[in-house]
């Protein structure tokens, strides 16, 4: 086959990427450096104001607390399902996946009935005496948080269940023999076999919580703004389209370091993984 | 070093059938026992009772004079060689042998006195610092019985540790362990299925049929006076004449034919039993006669099947002279040879 | 040990699996409730809700759109993807780790950025309608995933079947299509699949691309709730969640019971 005909195959895709999603980002980036009084003076004034600061630390606080706690959860369930029978976790995985493929919007819509004014959790805690008068726990950052849990925790799981699955019992037996308790177990045999794939869930994780638009929305309200709230709010609310394209662009090069910091750490890991 | 006594030992999985009965076992002090057995006579299933990954239905362990039945794994103190190897993926060579001697809380320097000199005995010290994966398999071995060997076990229990090497190898290591097996004196448990591979070794072995010990006894003893068929055939007897009686104190009766042994009689006998290459072929006219069925060559001897007045017999005969297929075979069954069995 | 019967794991185990299901089980129950806005535990019992999606032509409309862009951007996603998977698994090409890259950056660039750029360039500069912006937004979700899963299994499949197909006498493009093609089949449906959950369930693209013309369920419902707090959602989402059951049933008789627990992650 001509040389011509190869590249005529990947083309479409090529071309269809280069004008539809990268033309379109230096298209927004452009203002961002032109309309300021030097190229960066719009970033300067973006980072020095405290509001946004704030909006950028709300950001990267409930992304990383999102990421530990999916871990921590995460951890000891991806176990448990992998050592269940064949069958068992066939079924498991099934449930975890349900969530996973359900619409984000429902997903949210759940915790706003949960946490809500007159929501589950306070006409529950009410019942039961344990507080007066109801809590607010609906458009906090806890709210943020725990939505983000919620929706990112089967995700977190499948990838440690996928990588629990390969792990050789015998293995944690071994150390058991030779003195191991059961939480030295994790720590020491479990844990390190798995990092590679917690790493890998902290990036699908992190990633997400730090970009999603839904459920910052849905649960955080107007008065709890993260970035992708605020790109939205800048754009189509206040018609600042060159402030939200600020955002848009911290918000990329952000994500780009902390996802380069994870994959190098990940890099660093895979001396012992690659021989394998 | 230390004696290990299994006392009535039973175990069922589950709701399933029993898997061991009634199994018990005395080895003495610094011995190496094979467990020798078909797959699933339960070797695994022991051995894992002895470590404490599994606990069994019944019956005791002890090491001395401790009842350790239910001490829980981490604090058997003893040993254990997977067939797997099951080292630490993540821990260079020196990490993982240093892991059970870190685990006892030894200082560092004892540690890493310790470890060195293991590795110095198993010939890893150029090693040290490479991971599991960048290993051969002998080496990962190695690896594995370094570890084992350095926390200094009470007991040293291996499942069929040479299993995953090839031929060359296996008679290599099996060397290798019987050496630092006696150098330092560990009581150890040796699983396999491979007859040669424990014979070579063992200073006893135990032969396990369907969770029951069959016989235990030292090699010699198993080879040349096995006592239950089950075990015979395991060795490598291939020929079993049924007994339906004796004639006076020195001859059996097989079918219509009478057969001479060497020595008095069992009255309980149940089968005559003798390897293909103790039966002497003789020559024409002479002895009894069959007729070749199948002839296969083994290198060093001809193995013929024979129909014949006992029944259908392997006999073994010299690759200098070979009898065709279809061909009689004249040849007599030695009496000092034969082996009656009782079960 | 760690093992199944591990009770501090199976505890954490079975309060994960309950704090997964039982938000999900709570809206499924709110939609059966007889209140005017929604209440948990529900008093009485209608089915009311479910009759009212269909008097909300935000929620009608929003279904055939998203249904249809999903559908559409899915097939062209393997439609121009899959041939660019091939040239770069089977030919040699220099630059393969540049392109890798390029088709993969979309991954890169948050949904919500894309959605953005993708509005002031096509809709506001270019003038593009919005709903083939849309479809192009849906296009660029979805084309990571196809490349994914279809270079994965092309790098599976022995090179050499296909050779043996040309030895035969058999054309290039007719070997894809004969004997390529049908043992990619899995990985080819399982992209499609997930391209159209995505492509469905996406918000943030979705959201700069709407307007009073052109409404995508996702968002419609996104901006019901701002006004609203009455059991249709809760309604709704049940239709939806039976939508997800069904898709995933399908998924399982299309690709087995094992490709449904592994082709979301990778
Ligand atoms: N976890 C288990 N649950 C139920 N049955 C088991 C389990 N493990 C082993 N068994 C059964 O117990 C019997 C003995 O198994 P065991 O592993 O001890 O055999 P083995 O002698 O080690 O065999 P091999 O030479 O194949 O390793 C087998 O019939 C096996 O099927
Ligand atoms: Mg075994």
């Amino acid at each position: 086959m001509q040389k011509a005909n190869r590249f005529l195959l990947l083309i479409p895709a090529a071309l269809g990427i280069i004008v539809f999603a990268l033309f379109p980002l230096i298209q927004i980036a452009i203002p961002t450096v032109t309309s300021g009084a030097n190229p960066i003076a719009l970033y300067t004034q973006f980072l020095q104001s405290n509001y946004d600061l704030q909006v950028i630390f709300r950001t990267l606080t409930i992304a990383t607390v999102t990421t530990v706690i999916t871990v921590l959860l995460g951890l000891p369930t991806a176990l448990w399902i992998s050592r269940q029978s064949v069958s068992w976790r066939q079924f498991l995985s099934v449930i975890i996946l349900f969530p996973i493929l359900t619409n984000a919007v429902v997903r949210n819509f759940a915790w706003i009935i949960i946490l809500g004014k007159n929501g589950v959790l306070n006409n529950m805690l009410q019942a039961l005496h344990l507080i007066s008068a109801p809590l607010t726990l609906l458009y906090t950052n806890t709210a943020i948080v725990i939505g983000s849990v919620y929706l990112f925790l089967p995700i977190m799981i499948t990838t440690l269940v996928d990588s629990a699955n390969g792990l050789n019992p015998e293995i944690e037996e071994a150390a058991a023999v030779l003195g191991a308790r059961p939480f030295t177990i994790l720590r020491e045999i479990i844990l390190p076999q798995m990092a590679p794939a917690i790493l890998t869930g902290a990036i699908l994780v992190f990633s997400g919580a730090m970009t999603a638009y839904t459920t910052p929305q849905l649960l955080g309200g107007n008065r709890h703004l993260v970035m992708s709230t605020l790109i939205y709010q800048q754009a189509m609310t206040l018609g600042n389209w060159t402030n939200a394209s600020v955002v848009a662009m911290v918000l990329i090069v952000l994500s780009l370091i902390v996802l380069g910091l994870l994959r190098w750490y990940t890099g660093r890991l895979d001396r012992r993984v690659d021989h394998a | 070093m230390a004696r290990l006594t299994l006392d009535s030992l039973a175990m069922t999985y589950g709701h399933g059938d029993p898997i061991l009965h009634d199994l018990s076992l005395a080895v003495a002090d610094g011995q190496l026992v094979s467990l020798l057995g078909p797959s699933g006579s339960g070797k695994t299933t022991t051995l894992r009772i002895i470590a404490g990954l599994l606990q069994q239905t019944s019956g005791t362990i002890k090491v001395d004079d401790e009842d350790i039945s239910r001490v829980p794994v981490y604090k058997r103190g003893l040993s254990m060689v997977f067939q797997s190897y099951a080292l630490f993926p993540h821990l260079t060579v020196f990490a993982n042998v240093a892991y059970g001697l870190k685990r006892q809380k030894l200082s560092k320097a004892d540690i890493t006195a310790k470890v060195t000199a293991i590795l110095q005995t198993t010939g890893l010290t150029d090693l040290a610092e490479r991971y599991p994966q960048e290993l051969s398999g002998g080496q990962q071995q190695r690896v594995a019985l370094a570890r084992a060997l350095v926390v200094d076990p009470r007991l040293l229990l291996l499942d069929e540790p040479l299993s995953n090497l090839d031929a060359k190898l296996r008679v290599a290591m099996r060397e290798e362990i019987r050496r630092l097996q006696l150098q330092l004196h560990t009581t150890t448990i040796f699983v396999t299925h491979d007859q040669e591979e424990c014979f070579a070794i063992s200073d006893k072995v135990a032969v396990l049929n369907q969770g029951k010990i069959e016989q235990y006894a030292a090699p010699e003893e198993i080879y040349h006076h096995p006592q239950t068929e089950f075990v015979a055939r395991f060795i490598g007897f291939e020929n079993f004449l049924p007994v339906n009686g004796t004639v006076a104190d020195h001859a059996y009766r097989v079918g219509d034919q009478t057969v001479a042994v060497a020595g008095p009689t069992k009255p309980d006998a149940k089968v005559l039993t003798i390897r293909p290459n103790q039966i002497q072929l003789s020559p024409d006219d002479q002895g009894l006669s069959g007729q070749v069925t199948i002839r296969t060559y083994l290198g060093s001897a001809y193995r013929y099947t024979v129909d014949s007045p006992l029944g259908t017999l392997q006999i073994d005969g010299p690759t200098e002279t070979p009898v065709a297929i279809g061909a009689p075979l004249h040849f007599t069954l030695p009496a000092d040879q034969l082996l009656p069995l009782e079960a | 040990m760690l093992d199944r019967h591990n009770h501090v794991l199976q505890l954490i185990g079975v309060i994960v699996l309950a704090l997964l299901i039982l938000p999900l089980g709570i809206v499924v129950v709110t939609s059966f409730g007889t209140e005017p806005t929604i209440s948990f535990p529900i008093k009485g019992f209608t089915l009311a809700w479910y009759a009212n999606i269909w008097t909300q032509p935000a929620f009608v409309d929003g279904f055939q759109s998203s249904l249809t862009i999903a559908l559409l951007a899915s097939l062209l996603a393997l439609l121009i993807g899959v041939p660019a998977v091939y040239a770069l698994t089977r030919f040699d090409i220099p630059q393969k780790a540049w392109f890798q890259t390029l088709f993969l950056s979309p991954t890169l660039i948050p949904e919500i950025v894309i959605g953005f750029a993708l509005y002031q360039t096509l809709v506001i500069a270019w003038r593009l309608p919005l709903w083939p912006s849309l479809l192009i937004g849906h296009l660029l979700l979805c084309l990571p995933y196809v490349i994914r899963l279809v270079t994965s299994s092309m790098l599976h499949l022995d090179p050499h079947i296909e050779e043996a197909a040309w030895t035969l006498g058999t054309s290039r493009p007719r070997a894809f299509f004969t004997i390529v093609l049908p043992n990619i089949r899995t990985s080819i449906v399982a992209a499609f699949m997930l391209c159209f959950i995505n492509s469905f369930n996406n918000i943030p693209i979705s959201l700069f691309l709407n307007g009073p013309s052109q409404n995508m369920l996702p968002t419609a419902i996104l901006n019901y709730l701002q006004n609203n707090y009455d059991p249709t959602v809760s309604a709704l989402s049940v239709v939806l969640m039976l939508f997800t059951a069904v898709l995933m049933l399908l998924m399982e008789k299309l690709l087995g019971v094992g490709a449904l627990t592994t082709t979301e992650t990778n």
